[in-house]
């Protein structure tokens, strides 16, 4: 039996949003598969999704798209004209589902033709929304009834709540692609909370996200994927997008959060928190610019000879001159002469792109890795101009504003700063 | 016992420097018992880094007052709490919210 997956009047876009982790058009999709109707065409209709959703069924190696047919449209063609235009063959029956309907449960067998009313799962608001079977000839209009349920997910609201039922068990029948740890708390492959953070169900953490020590995450919280959850952090109904960076003492509730936008998840209007809020996208730190590798190797040039002398002074007396330490998973080099001829070592590791020229020099300072902050260790220490604190704690946030602020003004002005010897 | 109404001190601008956050420090050190402090800080339109890490050091020295700082541009704002200042401060965009963060406690001549 063929399907058609139509595009709801309302609900442009609807199949990319997330269900538990994985967007509802792949949800129907699997729910087709299972069921063994094939292919499926699946309507595209023209709007600011339409890209995505197009990118999402062509662009993928995943076999469940391998039996869809794209069918695009300059608005919704309903299901008669999608199917036609798909191709499908006017004398097979043909089941009919709108773009915004997330449906659960075996198909009757056989699977007569009418129309099938779907019941809400239990706990989740009762929204209207059916599915059909079709064949020429048969009469259209008869009334099924279908052993499991359905939902409309015509906002993410209503997304977010049926993720919510699916992670607690309200809505079976929904794979979800990770381990349930505890009762409703559920991890993707690679996600990790610190002992110290708090998960508290119904959650879904995403790959590889992180959640660090203090946060509290849930209940009803969607963490993307490769998200990061900073320390005494705060999410609860609410979901946060991939590769999106939620900062330290954030709280986060009834929003999404992707990127640097924060939206309310009940009518999608962007919310401006003047509380300590603060997200961005997450994004890991690049190689050591051009121009500061070509200095380090003029700075290396120039001290190469003084810093050999002094080495070999030591290494008569039979002490060390420099040594190797991981940092950040990176074998870098440190002085061990004990004046300012220590950058020499330093600087040969920024010719490598392994260092910064200007940076924090203690690798205490440093972020957590792929925080969007994250900053390499430096060679030349920029600490006693931008941070001259007996906190640690300050120098670590001041560097986190350097890395959110760095500019090459700046930078020159710090470095103007050190070697006038001054600060503040 | 009785809570005494919020006092509001000025921070100096245009630039905030180290200079104006330790002359400020000794201001709010002066003040001695008051609980509730709001620094009116719309003359400053710019952040230098020395000051803000005085700022951060004044807070981490200061964490048991409560301590509420007004008028700050929604600019600088958003620098300051990228440095996670809300941990310990309270900021915010005009003195409503100050005085709403006060628990309705009057504020001295705090405007937007």
């Amino acid at each position: 039996m063929w399907a058609v997956i139509y595009e709801a009047a309302g609900g442009l876009g609807a199949g990319l949003r997330e269900i538990a982790g994985r967007p509802l058009l792949v949800r129907q999709l699997q729910w087709l598969r299972d069921n063994r109707v094939a292919p499926v065409v699946v309507e595209v209709s023209d709007s600011p999704h339409a890209a995505r959703l197009a990118a999402l069924l062509l662009g993928g190696d995943d076999p469940l798209f391998h039996s869809c047919v794209v069918v695009p449209s300059a608005a919704p063609l309903g299901l008669a004209r999608a199917a036609a235009r798909g191709g499908a063959p006017r004398a097979d029956p043909l089941l009919g589902l709108a773009s915004d309907v997330l449906v659960s449960g075996a198909l009757s067998a056989p699977c007569l033709e009418g129309r099938y009313p779907l019941a809400a799962p239990a706990g989740l608001p009762e929204a209207p929304c059916e599915f059909s079977v079709s064949s020429p000839g048969a009469p259209a209009g008869a009334r099924r009834q279908h052993a499991g349920w359905g939902l409309r997910v015509d906002s993410r609201a209503a997304a977010h709540a049926a993720s919510c039922a699916v992670l607690s068990g309200r809505a079976p029948g929904v794979l979800v692609h990770a381990a349930q740890v505890r009762p409703g708390v559920w991890l993707s492959r690679g996600a990790a909370a610190h002992p110290g953070a708090q998960l508290l169900g119904p959650l879904l953490l995403g790959p590889d996200a992180r959640v660090l020590a203090g946060a509290t995450v849930g209940p009803e919280a969607i963490i993307g994927g490769r998200a990061l959850i900073e320390a005494g952090a705060r999410v609860a109904r609410a979901s946060v997008g991939d590769d999106t960076w939620v900062g330290e003492g954030v709280h986060l509730a009834d929003v999404h959060a992707e990127g640097a936008r924060v939206e309310s998840l009940r009518d999608g209007t962007p919310r401006e928190e003047a509380d300590g809020r603060h997200v961005r996208p997450r994004r890991t730190p690049g190689g050591a610019a051009l121009g500061a590798r070509l200095l380090a190797l003029l700075l290396l040039c120039a001290l190469a000879l003084p810093w050999s002398l002094a080495a070999a002074r030591r290494r008569l007396r039979g002490e060390r001159v420099a040594m190797r330490r991981t940092v950040g998973g990176r074998a870098l080099w440190f002085g061990a002469l004990g004046g300012r001829l220590d950058c020499v070592p330093p600087l040969l590791d920024v010719t490598r792109g392994r260092r910064d020229l200007l940076g924090p020099a203690d690798p205490a300072l440093l972020e957590e890795a792929a925080s969007p902050t994250a900053l390499k260790l430096g060679a030349l220490d920029l600490t006693p101009a931008l941070a001259p604190s007996p906190h640690e704690d300050t120098r670590r946030r001041m560097w986190r504003w350097y890395a959110l602020h760095r500019s090459p003004g700046l930078t020159l002005r710090l470095a103007w700063r050190l070697i006038r010897g001054r600060s503040g | 016992m009785a809570r005494s109404a919020p006092v509001t001190v000025p921070l100096e601008g245009p630039l905030l420097t180290r200079q104006r956050v330790d002359a400020l420090a000794a201001r709010l050190d002066a003040r001695g018992g008051a609980d509730a402090i709001v620094v009116d800080c719309r003359a400053v339109t710019a952040i230098d880094p020395g000051g803000l890490c005085a700022l951060l050091d004044l807070a981490q020295t200061r964490d048991a007052a409560r301590c509420v700082f007004a008028g700050l541009a929604p600019a600088l704002m958003r620098g300051a709490l990228e440095v996670g200042l809300a941990r310990w401060l309270a900021i915010c965009s005009d003195a409503d919210a100050a005085r709403a963060l006060l628990q309705g406690e009057q504020a001295e001549a705090c405007g937007p």
